[in-house]
Parts: structure tokens; sequence; C-alpha cells
């Protein structure tokens, strides 16, 4: 089959940077060839089936993937679950019919057949996740989106968003003292909750008011703009809880270096980005698409800019690149393409003819699979775990998901640990894992729980002008951030060194509303 | 892009009733339109995106690869009592190197999967979607095999009809041969698909799988999907719902 043979910009990776770039450069009229070594779209955001799910996790270094159950406390505790009732013949009858279910349930229980009820009850719980891999969508780096922020508002003006669905996150928590509490998305909230006295409430709601139209209130904060968010916070009359909600749960700090240093400015924008998604899709601020978010947001950037003539070939292994006169060349599988300039997500850059400075920062991440729910009974839902003496160092957050969102089964839930410091070590993502486990315990006495615990790299270039000559540049593998809204900077960035003068995604036309 | 099509030429089966007023009554109850997201398989070239173009645009482009500026083209279709908003995803060429997005057949409910009646490969190119469909998709799908490029039968067949529809019958699909530059039986691939797609089953399906059944005017869905559009650009989080 023939190709066509030369392109205004080629990009190698289909990661998010990469898809909304080549969206908006095909929307301009540029030629764009789209290319990714993987046969999937998405590079590390993307969504697998389980056992892809499990076995990418095993392939990482030094990650861990364990399973354990707690027994009912009567009869009655049992609950419906995939799999977790019958007996041996039962778990026998599993494995026959899913011949790579036998895999790992060796794997993670052990080859024998097991005994007690627990173990029993372990082996068919993964030996059903396998014979129904099919049916999640897992992702290694899973994020959020503010309804009201840089990739939703593109989505809705660049008609990208009718590819996609999307369900509100209908729960936030905070953890304290060993509770799980609602962080509270309105007035209502905050003077129904017992915890409070008026005085404190009174102060948070002022605060908040402030930090919601903070523009408008420079005189409030314009005195500490560059001094530390947490000192301003102290200075508002707010207790050490209230901070730490402000903080963590809705200014979304994650890493105790960053809660410590963080600057009234920037501490106050992201507050403000928070409350301002409020109310935007209903009572709270997050999204998450069906079926994967990241991985979701590429595969419609990607369309986007197919349907405006991109070309795509995935599964594609270049055996040279090299810079010349007439442009970037790229041979492989008998083909070759000219660029005039190259675009390569940071996971590439190795494969570049130049040298390539890059910022490597590795992430301690977890994902449980669990056949009831752990952060609260509502299906969709969010936390923040802050640092906490004796609990953990740095912060991390967790999102719950479930058949809700495509993400598993039935009668499953998932939920997904990040941490945002390269500080927090394994130990602390067990500890929270851990923590995790007494919430469920609490909600639900009887429950299997399939957890593994990995690192992922994130890598990004050096400098913030990602240009490594005139025609090369190299943009951010995800960001590691629970929220990926940079990549849209960054995509407008690369955007208007190639293309200056072009407007980045022009407002569509609206739709008619029919009937 | 330009907006998505709801005009409607789709002149399918409708008329031959003696429209009694129940009936009449039976159809007021169901003109909310069915949205079937349909999507279209097949080798490059064979003339899918022409398929499309041809029934909701009634519209062809000779010699060049016509250009879907649009998510998806919607076309409706009038049954019986019935309507039915057909959801049209075209692969924007990114069948050519294997490369569609598991966003593109997801939660489809028909399939044209097409072929070029002058070249015998692209037959075989079908088959082998029809294969993928069915071990992939909805058992529920409703899949037609087009044999495109009917205008040249005459003269350059390469595909026989015998050969086609014995395939087709044992494959159990529907089939049809048609030609999107004179635009013969390209409506009767959509009417024929409406005819046989599940449309009782198919409401309470779309529910539980999280996508606004019908026309989808604004806000969340009973099943709770966030419709972007849903609230004007700029009404701000405040009074009662922020946190002030
Ligand atoms: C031509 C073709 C090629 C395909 N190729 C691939 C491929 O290469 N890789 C790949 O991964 N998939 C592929 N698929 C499958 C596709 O991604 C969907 O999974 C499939 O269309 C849905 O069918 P199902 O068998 O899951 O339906 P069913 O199991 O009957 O599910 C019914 C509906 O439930 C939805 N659903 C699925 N999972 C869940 C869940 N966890 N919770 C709630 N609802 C759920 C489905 O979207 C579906 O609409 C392909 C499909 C087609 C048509
Ligand atoms: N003669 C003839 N040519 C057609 C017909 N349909 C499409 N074509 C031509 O076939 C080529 C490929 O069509 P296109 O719709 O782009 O195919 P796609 O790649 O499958 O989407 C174009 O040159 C069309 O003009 C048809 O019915 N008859
Ligand atoms: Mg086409």
């Amino acid at each position: 089959m023939a190709a066509p043979e030369s392109f205004d910009v080629a990009i190698l990776g289909t990661g998010l940077t990469e898809c909304i770039l080549a969206g908006a450069l095909a929307r301009a009229g540029k030629r764009v060839l789209h290319l990714d070594t993987l046969d999937h779209y998405g590079a590390q955001l993307a969504a697998r089936h389980a056992a892809d799910f499990l076995a990418a996790v095993a392939a990482l270094p030094d990650s861990e993937i364990g399973v354990s159950s707690s027994a009912p406390q009567s009869a009655s505790d049992e609950q419906p679950v995939l799999g977790a009732d019958g007996d041996s013949e039962a778990l026998a009858a599993q494995l026959a019919a899913a011949p790579d279910a036998a895999e790992w349930v060796a794997r993670l229980c052990g080859d024998a057949v097991p005994e007690s009820p627990e173990r029993l009850r372990e082996a068919r719980f993964v030996a059903s996740l396998i014979a129904r891999a099919r049916h999640f969508n897992l992702e290694l780096v899973p994020a959020v989106l503010y309804s009201r922020g840089p990739i939703v508002d593109l989505l809705v003006s660049s008609r990208v968003g009718p590819y996609l669905e999307f369900k509100l996150l209908n729960d936030m928590f905070f953890e304290w003292d060993q509770e799980m509490e609602k962080v509270p998305s309105g007035k209502d909230d905050i003077f129904v909750s017992k915890t409070k006295d008026l005085l404190a409430k009174r102060r948070l709601m002022k605060f908040l008011t402030m930090a919601l139209n903070y523009l408008d209130n420079e005189h409030a904060w314009q005195e500490h703009a560059n001094r530390p968010f947490c000192e301003f916070l102290a200075g508002q009359g707010l207790d050490p809880k209230m901070s730490a909600v402000i903080m963590h749960a809705i200014a979304l700090v994650g890493d105790a270096d960053e809660a410590a240093t963080i600057t009234t400015a920037d501490g106050l924008e992201r507050t403000h980005r928070h409350l301002n998604s409020l109310g935007r899709y209903g009572k709270r601020a997050f999204l998450v698409g069906m079926y994967g978010t990241g991985s979701e947001l590429c595969q419609a950037f990607s369309r986007y800019c197919a349907v405006f003539g991109g070309l795509y070939i995935l599964g594609f292994q270049p055996d040279s690149i090299e810079s010349t006169d007439e442009g970037v060349c790229i041979k492989g599988q008998d083909q070759t393409f000219v660029a005039d300039s190259l675009v390569v997500g940071a996971e590439h850059a190795a494969k570049l003819p130049v040298p390539v400075k890059l910022v490597e920062t590795a992430l301690w991440r977890a994902t449980i699979i669990s056949n009831a729910p752990v952060l609260g009974t509502t299906e969709l839902s969010m936390a923040a775990l802050p640092p906490q003496e004796g609990a953990r160092e740095n912060g991390v957050f967790a999102i719950q998901l479930s058949a809700d969102t495509c993400t598993c089964p039935e009668g499953l839930y998932t939920v997904s640990i990040i941490s945002h410091s390269s500080k927090s070590t394994k130990q602390d993502l067990k500890d929270a894992l851990i923590s995790l486990h007494a919430h469920q315990a609490r909600l639900q006495s009887a429950s299997v729980w399939l957890d593994a615990v990995y690192q992922i790299k994130h890598i990004k270039p050096e400098t913030e002008d990602a240009f490594m000559d005139k025609r090369i540049a190299v943009c951010s593998s995800p960001s590691g951030q629970i929220v990926l809204e940079d990549h849209v900077a960054e995509a407008r960035r690369l955007f208007e060194r190639i293309c200056p003068g072009a407007i980045f995604y022009p407002e569509e036309a609206q739709p008619p509303e029919d009937e | 892009m330009s907006a998505a099509r709801s005009a409607s030429p789709a002149g399918a089966a409708s008329s031959s009733s003696a429209a009694a007023a129940a009936a009449a009554a039976a159809a007021q109850a169901n003109l909310k339109p069915i949205q079937v997201k349909l999507v279209l398989l097949g080798e490059a070239a064979v003339g899918k995106s022409s398929l499309v173009l041809r029934f909701v645009n009634n519209e062809f482009q000779e010699n060049k690869e016509p250009t879907i500026g649009a998510a998806f083209l919607t076309q409706k279709c009038k049954l019986d009592d019935k309507i039915i908003k057909f959801e049209i995803w075209d692969t924007a060429g990114q069948e050519r190197f294997h490369s569609l997005a598991p966003m593109y057949y997801r939660n489809a409910q028909a399939a044209v999967v097409a072929y070029d009646l002058t070249k015998p490969a692209s037959l075989e190119k079908a088959k082998a979607w029809v294969k993928e469909l069915q071990r992939q998709a909805n058992p529920n799908i409703v899949i037609a095999l087009v044999g495109n490029k009917l205008d040249l039968a005459s003269t350059a067949r390469g595909v026989s009809t015998e050969e086609a529809q014995a395939y087709a019958n044992e494959s159990g699909l529907l089939f049809l041969e048609a030609s999107a530059k004179t635009g013969e039986f390209v409506m009767d691939i959509f009417t024929e698909i409406a005819k046989k797609i599940p449309l009782d089953t198919l409401a309470a399906a779309r529910q539980r799988t999280g996508l606004t059944s019908g026309g989808g005017a604004g806000g969340a869905s009973s099943s709770g999907r966030v419709d972007l559009n849903q609230n004007p650009a700029n009404s701000q989080g405040a009074d009662g719902n922020c946190a002030c």
C-alpha cells in the first residue's frame, strides 16, 4: 500500500499532548502523519482489560500484586459476589472455562488447591476477573477532569466532546484522624455538618467566597501573593483541619513539600479552579470518562485529526529517524516519510538523531479491585488522604470507579491511588492501602480485594522550549498529576511554534438542537 | 466541522398503513427518534465514505476522497410508526493501517461492511471484518454486507451476486449491491438495517450503558451521563452549588 510520502508534521506517540496537537494541526490545514510504536492509542494513558492490566503491572520493576479477603461475620453478610461463593468444584469449572485464568490464580493464590474458604474465595475472585477480562477498562495512569478547565472547555469549543461520554464523581472525601469525611461542596454542607463550630464555619465561608472570585479580591491576598499559601491559610483563622481540607482536597496539593512552599497566588488559583468547577455539571467538580479518561481523550482527538485528513499508523516501528535539509526522514516497515517537523513523545526521545535532555520522575501508584466499595457507597467518588503525622509523609489521592463508567463489571469497584510526590515510597502506598482497607471494613464486613502496587515513570523535556533543533520537538508523557489539564497548554505551545499565527482549535458552531 | 445533519430525505417505508386513530396514537408515543450507532467497515477505497455521503447528503464526489468534516453524520429514517436516527461513524481513513480506535466500534448496533464488487480481494477483506464483528461486537449487532460500485457491474464486475449472496446467507448478514455514484439501492441499505434492528430492546440497552437515548436534549440523563453542552458557557457555580 503506497502511503503519501511527505507531510507538514509527523508525530510519534499517541499520548495526550501529541493527540491534542495532531488535531489542532490537521484542523489548521497541516498534513499530519501520526505514528505510534504501540498498537493502541494513549501511550501510558491506555485503558486495559483485566489480564492485560495485570500483565502490564507485573512487567514493571518492583511491582506487587496481592489478593486478600475477609470472611463474612454471618451468613447474611455474604455478598452476591462474582464467583465468590461456591466450592472448589466451582473453581475447577471456572478454570476449565478460562484457561488463562489458571495462570493468574496460580501466580496470585499459589498452585495448591485452596483449602480455607478465604483462599477459595480469593482464587474464585481472580478467576472471575480473568474470565470477564474484556469487561474491564483499567488505567495505569487514571485521571479526572475539572468540569470547568482547559480540557473540558476545549472539548466543548472544538466539538470533540460528542465522541466521549463522561460521568461526574458524585462524592469527595477527605481522610482525617482515620475517618473518611465528606468535603463540603456548598453552603448547606458546611452549615449542616456537626463537626465545626459556627465561627469556624463563618471563617471557612468567608475564605471560600473570596477564593471563588480571588482575582476580584486581590486586596485580600496581594501582600501574601508570593509567600506560602499554608501561612496565608493559617492567617485566615482556619483550624489545621480546615486548612488541610483546602490545601489537599480542594487545591489538590498532595505533596508535603509542595504544601509547605506553594505560593498564595498559586494556591488560590488552584482553589479557585476547583470551586469554579462546582455546579457546572452537578454538585461536584470532577468528571471521569466512560471506559477511561486519558485513553478516551487520546482516541477522540486522534479521530478528530483523522477526520481532518491526518494519517494514522499504529504499531509502526521506525528503523531510523534522520534530520536532513529537506526535512525529517522517518524510515520503517518498507516506507519512508518526510516531514517538515517532527514531534515525539518523551518515551521515544532515544530514537531521535539529536541529544535530548529529559527530566524523569518515578511515582508510586496502586490499584484496588474489590467486590465492595471502599471510599463510600456512592459508586463514583474521590478522596484526598493528606499527609498526616504517623500515617504518611506525603498525601495521596484515590478515585473510586465502577461498572457505571464501564471500568469493571457490575458488582465490582476499582480504586486507584495516586501520589504526586516522587518522595513517596512503596511503603507509603501500602500504608494507604491499609487505611483504605480499614475504611472498607467499616462499610462492609466481607470483601475480596486485589491490589497492585507499581511505579510509573513520567518524563518531560528539561526546558520549556521543546524544540531540540529547528525541526524536532519532544513533549511530555503524562504529568503524573491526578489532572491532565497541562497537556492543553503544552500542545498549544507546540502548535504556536509550528503554525505561528494560526488559530488553535477555532470555536466550532454548535449544532442546532433537534426537537 | 459542519453540524450534524438532521434533514430527513430518507423516504423509508412507512405510508402504506391504513392509519387508524390507534396507530396514530402509537406513532405519537414513539415519535422520539431512536438513536442507532452505525459504523462502516471495509477496505480503503471501496466507497464507504461515498455511501455515507450519498445517504446523508444525496451527493457524490467523483475521483476524490469525500471529506466528511464531522464527528459523525446523522440521518433519520422513518419506519412504520418509528423514527430511527442513525448516528453514522465513518472510519476517517483510520482503517487503512488498522488503526481504528476502540471508541469507533464501541456500542455499535449496526455495521455496514462494504466491498468493491469490481475487486474480489475486497470481499475477502469484508469477510475478515465480519469475522471480527462476530467475535468482538455485541451479538445483536445488525450487519449489512454491501457490494458497492454497482454502476461498474456491467463492465468490470469481479464478484458475482450469487457468491456474495451465498456468503451473506450463511453468515446471517443482510446483503445488497448498491452504487454510491448513482445512488441506486443506497437508501435500501439503511431501510433494511432499520427494519432488522431490535428496536424494543434497544432503548433499554442504551439506557444501561449510559448513552442518552433519543434526541438527547441537555442535562444529565437518568443514567448520569454528563452532557458537556448542558450549561451555557459562563453560568458560574454560584448560588447554592458553589462553596459560598
Ligand atoms: C469490529 C470490532 C472490532 C473490535 N475490536 C476490538 C479490539 O481490537 N479490542 C478490543 O478491546 N475490543 C474490540 N471490540 C469490542 C468493543 O470495544 C466493545 O467491547 C464491544 O463492541 C462491546 O461488545 P461486548 O461484547 O462487550 O458487548 P456485551 O458484553 O453484550 O456488553 C453490552 C454492552 O455493555 C457495555 N459494557 C461493556 N463492558 C461493560 C462493563 N464493564 N460494564 C457495563 N457495561 C459494559 C458494552 O459497551 C456493550 O455495549 C471490537 C468490536 C468491533 C465491533
Ligand atoms: N464508480 C464508482 N466509484 C465509486 C463509488 N463509490 C465510491 N467510488 C469512488 O471510489 C473511490 C473511493 O471512495 P471512498 O468513498 O473514498 O472510499 P472509502 O475509502 O471506502 O471511504 C473514490 O474515488 C470514489 O469516487 C461507486 O459507487 N461507483
Ligand atoms: Mg473513507
